[in-house]
């Protein structure tokens, strides 16, 4: 189970027009500190996959943030090359994934919530921004600030202890609130700035458990309520602590399968990785049986999918 | 949409957008200040009508073609509203190049097509 409270950031530096991400994250991990997150902040040429992975695993953490370029399948650092793609998504399994980056709403966010994350932020299309001076802070770029802003919204709220659902909604409302400043503007650029940051807001994409958070202990409030004719009902909300659920690892599925092809899975626990016997499989929504005395389990992917 | 509400969509676009072609009335492009200029033109009106209209229906404003929207664009190159753009994909867009892509139609000038599409919805949603 990842750390609640703890956090890994990717932030690189020289990959190109990586400057104005890599200042922009910096007030990320300042806000996430600011409300006692824990964050290891990999940055600049350090954060390239060796190092962002071993952070990772070393932290554990609960929320995963990164700036760098993307594509459908594909989450860079600092060299441009790979930390996160299709082939070690299950890195990110019980984390939320937040990632400023292009197009990985496509094909690595869903892959990740696959593999077990509990939650992405990330974007649909090419994330696009307008910058007056690269190398300054895009926070106090006159142009840069609305896109940045309302980016970084996400995470920023998800370190005050909003939900996932809270904190993308939050995040819509500044890229409204930025796009409302502009119109009206005498600005020769309102138009684009109108233009990019409603493409950037529409391209947003949430995956996973609306209610997923990273601050605190897991808790949900419940109403209690004793009702008596000819008395006023009595009713008290408590918060209710969410069970702490141990996670499992499964091999033996790829990512690509054959229609009509069985496959045996295996089923362990993920901490002391002993093999768990009667774990139910299921191939949409369809029981595929139980796993055996040795935690393996055959499922077969049918004809028609979907 | 009546005068008064056509008004508040002029006051929301930026200022140079209001001298845009906004709608197609027979063989003239007409922009915000020019349909205000023409609005006891009955044509203009149901120009305007029908683009309130498709913007409600559909955000993604696809039933105006894409060369109308090209001339958006390429009026606002004319006016110097074209910023360069950056994406994290690790492209920088200059507003020349831009107008090469969009001759081309190739992907980043059919995404800037898509994004004034988008923009021109997003305006109009705000009024309707």
């Amino acid at each position: 189970m990842p750390v609640r409270q703890t956090a890994v950031s990717s932030r690189p530096r020289s990959c190109r027009y990586c400057v104005a991400g890599f200042l922009a994250e910096a007030h990320v991990v300042d806000s996430l500190r600011g409300n006692g997150i824990d964050v290891t902040d990999v940055q600049a040429t350090d954060a390239v996959r060796t190092n962002v992975l071993a952070a990772v695993q070393e932290k554990d953490p609960v929320f995963f943030t990164g700036f760098g370029h993307g594509n459908s399948d594909i989450f860079t650092g600092d060299d441009e090359k790979a930390i996160l793609d299709l082939n070690n998504v299950s890195t990110m399994s019980g984390r939320i994934v937040r990632l400023l980056s292009c197009l990985t709403a496509r094909r690595l966010g869903p892959a990740m919530i696959s593999a077990g994350a509990w939650g992405y932020i990330g974007y649909y299309e090419e994330w696009t921004w307008i910058q007056a001076n690269l190398d300054q802070d895009p926070y106090v770029d006159p142009y840069a600030c609305s896109f940045y802003r309302s980016a970084d919204t996400d995470a920023m709220e998800l370190g005050k202890g909003r939900t996932l659902k809270d904190a993308a909604d939050a995040m819509v409302a500044v890229y409204n609130e930025e796009i409302e400043r502009w119109t009206g503007s005498s600005d020769p650029y309102a138009s684009d700035e109108i233009t990019w940051l409603t493409w950037d807001r529409d391209a947003m994409r949430v995956l996973g458990d609306m209610d997923a958070t990273i601050t605190g202990k897991i808790v949900r409030d419940i109403l209690v309520e004793v009702r008596l004719s000819g008395y006023k009902d009595w009713s008290k909300v408590v918060e209710v602590e969410e069970p702490q659920l141990k996670e499992m690892v499964v091999t033996g599925l790829p990512d690509e399968v054959v229609i009509g092809t069985e496959y045996k899975l295996h089923v362990m626990d993920r901490e002391s990785g002993v093999a768990l016997v009667g774990a139910e499989a299921f191939v949409e929504d369809k029981s595929q049986g139980l796993t055996d005395s040795n935690g393996d389990v055959v499922i077969k992917i049918p004809e028609e999918v979907g | 949409m009546d005068l008064a509400t056509f008004r508040k969509l002029f006051d929301l676009m930026p200022v140079m957008e209001r001298r845009v072609p906004l709608v197609k009335v027979g063989w003239r492009h007409l922009s915000a200040g020019e349909v205000l200029d023409n609005w006891g033109e009955r044509g203009v009106r149901e120009a305007v009508a029908s683009l309130v209209d498709s913007a409600l229906q559909d955000a993604s404003l696809l039933s105006l073609g894409d060369d109308f929207i090209a001339s958006r664009i390429q009026t606002k190159f004319r006016l110097g509203m074209i910023a360069p753009f950056y994406t994290i994909s690790g492209n920088k867009v200059e507003p020349e190049e831009l107008m090469e892509h969009l001759s081309r139609r190739d992907d980043i000038g059919m995404m800037r097509i898509r994004a004034e599409r988008k923009f021109l919805s997003e305006l109009i949603r705000r009024v309707g």
